[in-house]
């Protein structure tokens, strides 16, 4: 961990503006996480932000068992980083790489002095000992510091770490010249020979042994013939720091082929203006973060399954996800762009080219809304899309590949697939409308003088959340037979123009089919009495929310606070106390939260998730930093960083 | 297969207690001066009766059957010939009420011996208790005391492993024992009991939560 501190430091010291160095980082990079010091600079006080308690706490974790000086010149490396020679007002930059030798990553920092750069690892090597040495290469220079490498050239510093790549089990070791050995038929098996009766002993005269002089042998283990003999061949360890050096060296040298600066699609989304940039090669990140699904041995290809890297790759190769922050006054921003030429993004674009189904509108209460999510998307385009990458895939496992395949096609004589395409149109809207009040009589008893037991009838009220859930279907007569399915099974009663899915005295759920719309809710009065004119116009969605249920394919919408004051009303605190306490650490910090796709899916499929923050007076910035802080001090006493 | 019935009973009581939790059972002892007396077992789920009616139509809970009204009253009828045919008990009455889900079911004894017989013979038909071989006491009376016993063969619950909810359950479900004698009451040992204020009635109510974890008992020995 002390290892991540110093960049993450950096990141919070930093404050200002220079000059570009994205140029060290390669265009292959797996992700990239860029931090616009400057701009974060002018929303917030970073310095005051640096004198928090729990800033206090790690710095004092970080600089345990150094001495005096050592503290107050780290102490002065995160208040001034100039003076170390750091241009402290500029995009700083964390990437991270897997290639074929291991996973890297690194923290790069411009420069405006190298050599005061020098001058501070100078002086912290004598804490990691006389056999570190800085080591020049020419154009630039590198020190291993344990675990992890500090490096510079004139323009850039690099922190850099990383794991070697495991290399791959090598089977062909057993592949070894066969022993000569010629079995000589002609030669007749040896015949057994014929044992003799052995003679009854006669008189056994003991011996004494004569004095057993026991020889030391000189040496039973000759280093020399094991070292000789063992050939690792197979299993070749390389220092992890030496892959770590090599590729800090390709950083530093710009000798890894063309920058990301070369990359269109990625000046573009880095050129918007934004607090923080999170970069994504997407299926590079899912093999990193998933170990490659079997990583260097592909365990399932050994099994002739087929390899789900390769799958992912045809799948993700050629898509970026690009992640920008904003922290507002009030309020905190993540814009989210998938972007690429790779066929996801392809088959995604396809997908959500679905309409939303503006029927439904009319059947959402937004009096007393809680939250809501929605969600479409074109099937056939989405089944399609996704067939062709799984039947790639599959035509390259040749053992199952061609038996799938098959089957695949006597299951599409089986289920006729337009049909399937409508009755299920791809969308689903789920909503919280409000707290349902159901009245409930129950029998109760009291006791007379004698503790004789009278009924006595007593109604409770309960609490229940007002749902809502609909989807769009095509063929109504086979809806009807899906519903009949659960009828046959008592799930639901035939009402005439709905079912009724009892549950007891205002327990009760509702289906109801109308005009397309299939609806499952427990508002029984929109059911049994409105069905057709739906909710009046007056309670209905406010205008904002329609708006971004029509041009979204993705829609969710949070009213925490709403939701807080609805839990008021219910038995929660008695009954889900965790629940409970959850709320009420979020209530008081999030107003709203919202996630936003875009239907607008060209060049690139893109998202939004908005919180926004009760307070509205400070930055969100410094919101989420008080909170860490809170977290950080209540943690403080419990478990050390 | 009857035993099994009256387990799935059992299953449905303490399937509604996990997710409904609200119920109360009552048992009633009138014990006359000669050591004769009348019983009453009551069952009221009324406080979850959308749940169990709700069970009851879908015919399963967590994988398990769950008995229908015609199972309940042939299990009823069970339990009524069953004591019906033990010695020393007798008018044996039965009340079933499928709208609040209250069921009853009480009679006359001889003797205290009668009713504990009559009781370990129902008991014996249920495996979760007869197989762990329990020698299960209820009831016990002297010249001047009467008792109930309460050394049931449970686990104690830990309910540091339950959700607030179920805890929440565990509370709201009641076991009430109402002994009522025809001499007044000297003195009583559990503390959670109420005397009547004539002292020839004694009530005690319990959570469901307070039995299992062992934290509150039923039994209460009287002394007149």
């Amino acid at each position: 961990m002390k290892n991540l501190l110093l960049p993450l430091v950096l990141l919070f010291s930093s404050t200002l503006f220079a000059q570009d160095i994205r140029s060290y980082i390669p265009e292959d990079a797996t992700f990239l996480f860029s931090w616009n010091a400057d701009q974060i600079g002018r929303k917030v006080n970073t310095r005051q932000l640096m004198q928090q308690e729990s800033m206090d706490l790690i710095f004092q974790e970080f600089v345990q068992g150094m001495d005096s000086l050592q503290q107050e010149e780290y102490h002065r490396l995160m208040t001034d980083p100039s003076t170390y020679g750091i241009e402290s007002q500029q995009p700083m930059h964390f990437v991270g790489k897997r290639d074929d030798r291991g996973t890297f990553y690194a923290f790069l920092f411009p420069l405006t002095n190298p050599s005061l750069l020098e001058d501070f690892v100078t002086r912290q090597m004598t804490v990691f000992g006389d056999s570190t040495v800085i080591e020049d290469f020419g154009a630039y220079k590198l020190v291993n510091l344990g675990s992890y490498h500090i490096g510079w050239n004139n323009e850039v510093g690099i922190i850099a770490d990383g794991q070697p790549a495991v290399p791959a089990f090598d089977f062909n070791i057993y592949d070894e010249e066969p022993t000569d050995f010629e079995w000589n038929e002609e030669e007749p098996a040896v015949e057994p020979e014929e044992i003799e009766e052995i003679e009854e002993p006669g008189e056994i005269i003991e011996e004494q042994p004569e004095e057993i002089i026991e020889e030391q042998p000189e040496e039973y283990y000759d280093e020399e013939a094991v070292e000789e003999e063992y050939d690792p061949g197979y299993w070749e360890e390389e220092e992890s720091t030496d892959v770590v050096a090599e590729w800090a060296g390709e950083i530093l040298c710009r000798s890894f082929g063309p920058s990301i600066l070369s990359n269109p699609d990625y000046l573009r989304v880095s050129d918007e203006p934004a607090d923080a940039h999170f970069w994504i090669s997407y299926q590079q990140f899912m093999a990193l973060t998933s170990g490659g699904l079997g990583g260097q041995f592909g365990g399932m290809s050994m099994m002739g399954a087929p390899n789900p890297n390769k799958f992912l790759k045809s799948l993700y190769d050629g898509v970026f996800m690009s992640m920008t922050l904003h922290f507002n006054q009030g309020a905190l921003e993540l814009k989210t762009e998938m972007l690429g030429q790779g066929r996801m993004v392809k088959v995604l674009q396809d997908a959500y080219d679905a309409k939303f189904n503006r029927k439904m509108l009319k059947y959402i209460d937004g009096r007393y809304l809680l939250g809501y999510y929605s969600v479409r998307m074109n099937v056939e385009a989405l089944v399609d899309g996704f067939k062709d990458i799984l039947y790639e895939a599959m035509a390259e496992v040749p053992m199952y590949g061609e038996s799938i395949n098959r089957m695949l096609d006597v299951v599409g004589i089986i289920i006729d697939e337009d049909a399937l395409y409508d009755l299920i149109k791809g969308d689903i809207f789920v909503g919280m409308t409000g707290v349902r009040e159901s009245e409930t009589t129950v029998i109760t008893y009291e006791y007379d003088m004698d503790f004789n037991a009278s009924e006595v009838e007593k109604v409770v009220k309960d609490q229940y959340p007002e749902f809502i859930v609909m989807t769009s279907y095509g063929n109504e007569e086979n809806m009807r037979k899906l519903i009949r399915l659960g009828e046959s099974f008592n799930l639901f009663l035939d009402m005439g123009s709905y079912y009724e899915i009892p549950g007891g005295e205002g327990m009760s759920s509702y289906l109801a089919l109308h005009n397309g719309v299939l609806i499952f809710t427990n508002d029984g009065g929109l059911i049994e009495d409105h069905l057709s004119s739906g909710v009046e116009k007056a309670n209905r969605l406010s205008k904002i929310h329609r708006k971004n249920l029509c041009k979204h394919v993705q829609a969710m919408f949070w009213d925490v606070q709403a939701t807080w004051e609805a839990l008021q009303q219910t038995d929660a605190r008695e009954t889900d106390q965790d629940l409970v306490e959850m709320m009420e650490g979020i209530k008081d910090r999030v107003e709203t939260v919202s996630l936003l796709t875009s239907r607008k899916v060209k060049p690139s499929i893109r998202g939004s998730l908005m919180l926004n923050l009760t307070d509205k007076e400070s930055n969100a910035l410094e919101q989420v930093l008080e909170l860490v802080n809170q977290v950080i001090l209540e943690a403080s006493g419990l478990a050390r960083i | 297969m009857t035993a099994s019935k009256i387990q799935r009973l059992f299953l449905l009581f303490f399937a509604v207690q996990i997710l409904q939790g609200c119920f109360e059972i009552r048992e009633e002892v009138d014990l006359r001066a000669d050591g004769s007396g009348r019983f009453t077992f009551t069952v009221n789920l009324s406080e979850s009766k959308a749940k169990v009616a709700s069970y009851m139509r879908l015919g399963t809970f967590n994988g398990q059957e769950v008995p229908t009204p015609a199972d309940i009253e042939e299990e009823i009828g069970f339990l009524k010939k069953t004591l019906s045919a033990c010695k020393g008990i007798s008018e044996i009455r039965t009340y079933s009420n499928f709208q609040d889900y209250i069921f009853s079911i009480s009679g006359q004894f001889a003797d205290v011996q009668s009713l504990n017989a009559a009781m370990e013979r129902i008991e014996a038909t249920m495996p979760v208790l007869s197989e762990q071989g329990a020698q299960l006491r209820n009831f016990g009376v002297g010249t001047h005391s009467f008792r109930r016993y309460f050394d049931y063969p449970m686990e104690l619950m830990d309910d540091s492993n339950l959700t607030t909810l179920e805890r929440y359950m565990l509370q709201q479900a009641r076991v009430v024992s109402v002994y009522r004698f025809q001499e007044p009451i000297r003195e009583y040992s559990n503390p959670q009991a109420q005397l009547a204020p004539n002292r020839r009635a004694i009530k005690l109510e319990i959570t469901l939560g307070a039995l299992m974890q062992g934290t509150g008992t039923i039994a209460n020995s009287i002394a007149f």
